[in-house]
C-alpha cells in the first residue's frame, strides 16, 4: 500500500476583495507547468446563489520523483460570494471579480506508490530496511524538495493576490 | 494485460446551460479526438428520461498503439431540468436550468489485442518483461500523460459549453 507522509500542514491563504477567478487558477496551473507537476482537477463546482456565484475546486499536483517516491499536493479552491464588477484601469474598462477567495493546500510525500513492495512479507522488511538506512538521504533530499516547491506555490499565490507582508 | 486508471474527474454545475449544446459537444468530441465511435450494445450512448431528470453515458475507445488502448467514459446526469427564458443584451433566449454531475473516467489498457496473453508460461513472461520493464516509463509516463492531457480537454470544453467560468 502507498504510504503518505505529510510534509506541509494544511495552509489555507484567505482573501477578499477583487480578483480574476481564471487567474488565480492560472497561477497555480503555470506553477505546475514550470515545476514538472502534473495538475489534476478532481472535483470542478460551480454554483449560483442570491449571494452570489459559488465555486470550489478539489485538485491535486503530483510528480513521480524516482520509481519510489512521489510528490503530491492537494489543493482546494474556493471562490465564494462573488459578482461580476467593472473597474476602470489604465481608462479602459475591464470586467473583475469581488468577493471572497480561499486556497488550501497541503503537502505529501509518497513512497512505494507502485506497491512493489508490499507482494511478500520479507520484501516489507526489505522495504523498511531499505527506507531507513539506505534511501533515507535520498528521502530527505526529496522530502526539501517538496517543501520548497510547495512554499513557492503558497508565495506565488500569496504574492499575486498581493497579501504578502513586508516588515 | 494491465490496465492503468487515472483519477476521476467530477465536475458540478447548477445554473444556466444549453442541453443540446452540451450532449452535442460531448458526442462530437470522441471523434475530433479519435475515439470509435461506440459499437456494441454497452457502449452505446443511453439516455433515459425519468421526470425532470436526465441522464446519459457514453462510452468510447481508441486504439493508441498496437499495444495501448485508451478507454473515456462520460457520465451525464442532470436534474430537476427546466426550460427557462432569459433576456440577455434584449433578445430572449430559451435556455434550461438543472444541477448537473458530470463524472470522467479514463483508463488505458496494455496488450490490449491480448498477444502476451494465456499462450505459455514463457510468452506470458515475455509479456510482463515487456510491460513491468521495456515499455514501464511510456505507460506510466508518457501515456498516461497524454491521456489525463485528453481528459483535461474534454473537461475544460465540457465546462465552457456550461458557461462556467473559472
Amino acid at each position: 500500500m502507498v504510504e503518505r507522509l505529510v510534509l506541509l500542514e494544511t495552509e489555507v491563504i484567505k482573501y477578499e476583495g477583487l480578483f480574476e477567478a481564471k487567474e488565480v487558477i492560472g497561477v497555480i496551473k503555470q506553477w505546475a507547468k514550470d515545476k514538472g507537476y502534473v495538475y489534476l482537477e478532481i472535483s470542478h463546482i460551480e454554483t449560483t446563489k442570491p449571494e452570489g456565484k459559488y465555486v470550489e475546486i478539489n485538485g491535486m499536483c503530483f510528480k513521480k520523483l524516482t520509481d519510489y517516491t512521489k510528490s503530491l499536493m492537494r489543493l482546494r479552491v474556493q471562490f465564494n460570494d462573488y459578482k461580476d464588477v467593472v473597474i476602470d484601469q489604465d481608462g479602459k474598462k475591464k470586467k473583475v471579480h469581488e468577493g471572497k477567495v480561499a486556497i488550501s493546500t497541503t503537502g505529501f510525500i509518497e513512497t512505494d506508490y507502485e506497491g512493489r513492495w508490499e507482494s511478500k512479507p520479507h520484501f516489507y522488511f526489505m522495504r523498511i530496511l531499505w527506507h531507513k538506512y539506505v534511501y533515507s538521504p535520498l528521502i530527505s533530499g526529496h522530502e526539501t524538495q517538496i517543501k520548497e516547491d510547495v512554499t513557492m506555490l503558497r508565495n506565488n499565490v500569496k504574492s499575486f493576490l498581493n497579501l504578502t507582508q513586508f516588515q | 494485460m494491465g490496465e492503468y486508471s487515472i483519477p476521476l474527474q467530477i465536475i458540478k454545475h447548477r445554473g444556466f446551460f444549453d442541453h443540446e449544446k452540451l450532449i452535442q459537444t460531448l458526442q462530437g468530441w470522441f471523434p475530433e479526438n479519435g475515439y470509435d465511435p461506440a459499437v456494441d450494445l454497452k457502449q452505446k450512448p443511453s439516455m433515459l428520461r425519468l421526470g425532470h431528470d436526465f441522464l446519459y453515458k457514453i462510452k468510447g475507445n481508441k486504439k493508441v498503439t498496437d499495444y495501448i488502448k485508451f478507454y473515456v467514459e462520460v457520465s451525464l446526469k442532470e436534474y430537476n431540468v427546466q426550460g427557462v427564458e432569459l433576456i440577455q443584451d434584449g433578445k430572449k433566449i430559451k435556455t434550461s436550468e438543472a444541477e448537473i454531475l458530470i463524472e470522467v473516467s479514463a483508463k488505458q489498457e496494455a496488450d490490449w489485442q491480448k498477444k502476451f496473453a494465456g499462450k505459455g508460461e514463457f510468452i506470458k513472461w515475455l509479456g510482463e518483461i515487456l510491460e513491468k520493464r521495456i515499455l514501464k516509463y511510456r505507460i506510466n509516463d508518457y501515456y498516461e500523460d497524454k491521456l489525463i492531457a485528453e481528459v483535461l480537454g474534454l473537461c475544460g470544453l465540457l465546462r465552457d459549453t456550461m458557461g462556467q467560468e473559472v
